[in-house]
């Protein structure tokens, strides 16, 4: 019983503690955050994932299952990133750009969009 | 000691080590910070050797499963707390590994996702089913040494192994920004967390018991959590360092398990890549059993029904609709069309959580007299013990905030 009655007091004071250091971090997190960065991190690596996979593709060296499957979640991923922006922000334009081309484009045309998307969150980053 | 079930059991262990959560963060903490967290891998085993240990010791000696042992030690109010806790975190953990045993199903057969993980879920009730359970446990582990191709990929890459071995010294980054900062103490709370999930220990002890371990067996645990674990982990540091050399530069923070494969398809071509998918997906569907076997496990320990793969399905009808149940559950999850990643980030979250809980009353009876007797921690056992309890604790109860900071890693 003491040593159930001991470990109930460890776990207790544990929970008040992680309730006091959330509500802080929460109080810290109201304050002012980077919403859009989260979006365009993922976005950026989708597209930087997808000119990988177009580029190994073009070589011949992925089975046409993996090609389709892995383009087809990229795409999604960015589209579903994408709905997550302010139809008037500046990285909206190369979102739409990123969106306008094809499953099979080619990697560098990928590549220039992931690369304009990385300096937009490198901003975002030191903002 | 038979060497062969000695080097079996190893194997098994090194095939099963990398599951869903440790494949997807090892790969981004290596495109994210380059080596500067394979410490944290090296940490995280250590902590899962001994742990790990611990469990197969009590469950040779006191010839109990460790939730048995919460339930008549702790107490019902707190055992019903760790029951809860680790069940809700090992039911996200299992929808994650189904989630994406399923997407490597879709990436090699072309087939759609859903239908893929209805299938997975059938093969995995078939084989608990069918196979006893040392082969259960070995099927999936032994299959999972397809893996091994990730370390064979990092050496063919030819990657700077002297800033590799910098990586095992403790460290943070120099010139990292406030926010990067948070997200580097985020991969690090993560990768503690899938190192050290809470199920590899349920399912680990609830094994020696169903193997029928003793006192005999101890030097067969010790070598398997310490060799075992350590060529595991391994695995994962080949899987971040690959990435740090490769992805990096073209600006991918691998995102699906599908990418990850990449790793081996760069320096071994097609064959590399499906030799990759294979041994990704017979480690994720081994911790998906793992992880639902778990559950039931603790369950049917805590409430004291008949229990165990040893018997007939028939023979433990409560436990036995109690892992079929969870494995429907975790496809239910799986089929409302969540985000299997964001699935995978959760598996994590609640499972740091969970990790004091669990290890707590497994270091209390590890170390009792009354019942582990001469087999009891030594002094070295209960220093690391108690070390890593406080790592632990200090993991959990920063993991939400950095959660919410970081906005699951994404900050």
């Amino acid at each position: 019983m003491r040593l159930e009655r001991g470990i109930n007091d460890i776990v207790g004071a544990g929970v008040k503690a992680a309730l006091i250091l959330l509500l802080s971090f929460l109080a810290a997190c109201s304050s002012g955050p980077r919403t859009d960065l989260p979006a365009i991190r993922g976005m950026r690596s989708a597209a930087a994932e997808w000119a990988l996979v177009n580029r190994e593709a073009a070589r011949g060296r992925l089975t046409p299952a993996y090609t389709a499957g892995m383009r087809k979640a990229m795409r999604e991923e960015i589209a579903k990133q994408a709905r997550t922006l302010a139809p008037e922000s500046p990285e909206a334009a190369a979102v739409a750009a990123l969106q306008a081309l094809p499953p099979s484009a080619a990697p560098g045309l990928i590549m220039r969009q992931a690369a304009a998307l990385k300096r937009i969150e490198a901003a975002l980053e030191s903002a | 000691m038979n060497p062969l079930e000695i080097t079996l059991g190893i194997l098994t262990a090194v095939g099963g080590f990398v599951d869903i959560s440790e494949l997807v963060f090892a790969a981004q903490a290596g495109s994210g910070y380059g080596y500067a967290l394979i410490w944290v891998f090296a940490f995280a085993t250590i902590g899962i050797m001994a742990m790990g240990e611990m469990s197969g010791r009590v469950a040779a000696v006191a010839k109990q499963p460790v939730f048995n042992l919460i339930r008549h030690r702790l107490g019902l109010k707190l055992g019903l707390v760790t029951l809860i806790a680790s069940l809700v975190s090992n039911l996200i953990t299992c929808a994650a590994e189904i989630g994406g045993a399923a997407i490597i199903l879709h990436l090699l057969t072309g087939a759609p996702v859903m239908l893929m993980a209805v299938m997975m879920m059938a093969v995995l009730i078939g084989t608990i089913w069918i196979l006893p359970f040392k082969w259960i446990e070995r099927s999936y582990g032994l299959l999972g040494l397809f893996m091994l191709v990730f370390a064979v990929a990092l050496i063919k890459i030819h990657p700077p192994w002297g800033a590799i071995a910098g990586g095992f010294v403790p460290q943070v980054p120099s010139g990292l920004s406030t926010t990067e900062l948070i997200r580097f103490a985020y991969f690090g709370v993560a990768i503690v967390s899938a190192v050290m999930f809470p199920y590899e220990v349920y399912f680990y002890s609830s094994g020696g018991i169903e193997e029928g371990w003793g006192v005999k067996d101890l030097p067969v645990n010790r070598l398997t959590c310490i060799v075992g674990f350590a060529l595991g982990s391994l695995l994962s540091i080949s899987i971040l360092s690959s990435s740090a050399q490769l992805f990096t530069p073209l600006l991918a923070d691998p995102q699906l398990p599908g990418t990850t494969a990449l790793e081996v398809e760069l320096p071994m071509g097609r064959a590399g890549l499906l030799l990759a998918l294979v041994g990704i997906l017979f480690a994720v569907a081994g911790a998906a059993i793992e992880t639902c076997l778990a559950n039931a496990y603790s369950v049917a320990q805590f409430f004291g029904w008949e229990w165990g793969r040893h018997k007939k399905p028939w023979e433990t009808p409560r436990f036995t609709l109690a892992w079929i149940a969870l494995f429907l559950a975790g496809l239910a999850i799986v089929l409302t069309g969540v985000d299997v990643m964001k699935l995978v980030e959760f598996a994590i979250l609640f499972s740091v959580l969970v990790l004091p809980l669990t290890y707590l009353p497994l270091l209390l009876l590890a170390s009792d007299r009354h019942f582990m007797r001469k087999h009891r921690n030594g002094t070295l056992a209960n220093s690391v013990g108690w070390i890593y309890f406080a790592v632990i604790v200090v993991a959990a109860l920063a993991a939400v905030p950095l959660f919410l900071l970081t906005s699951g890693g994404q900050t």
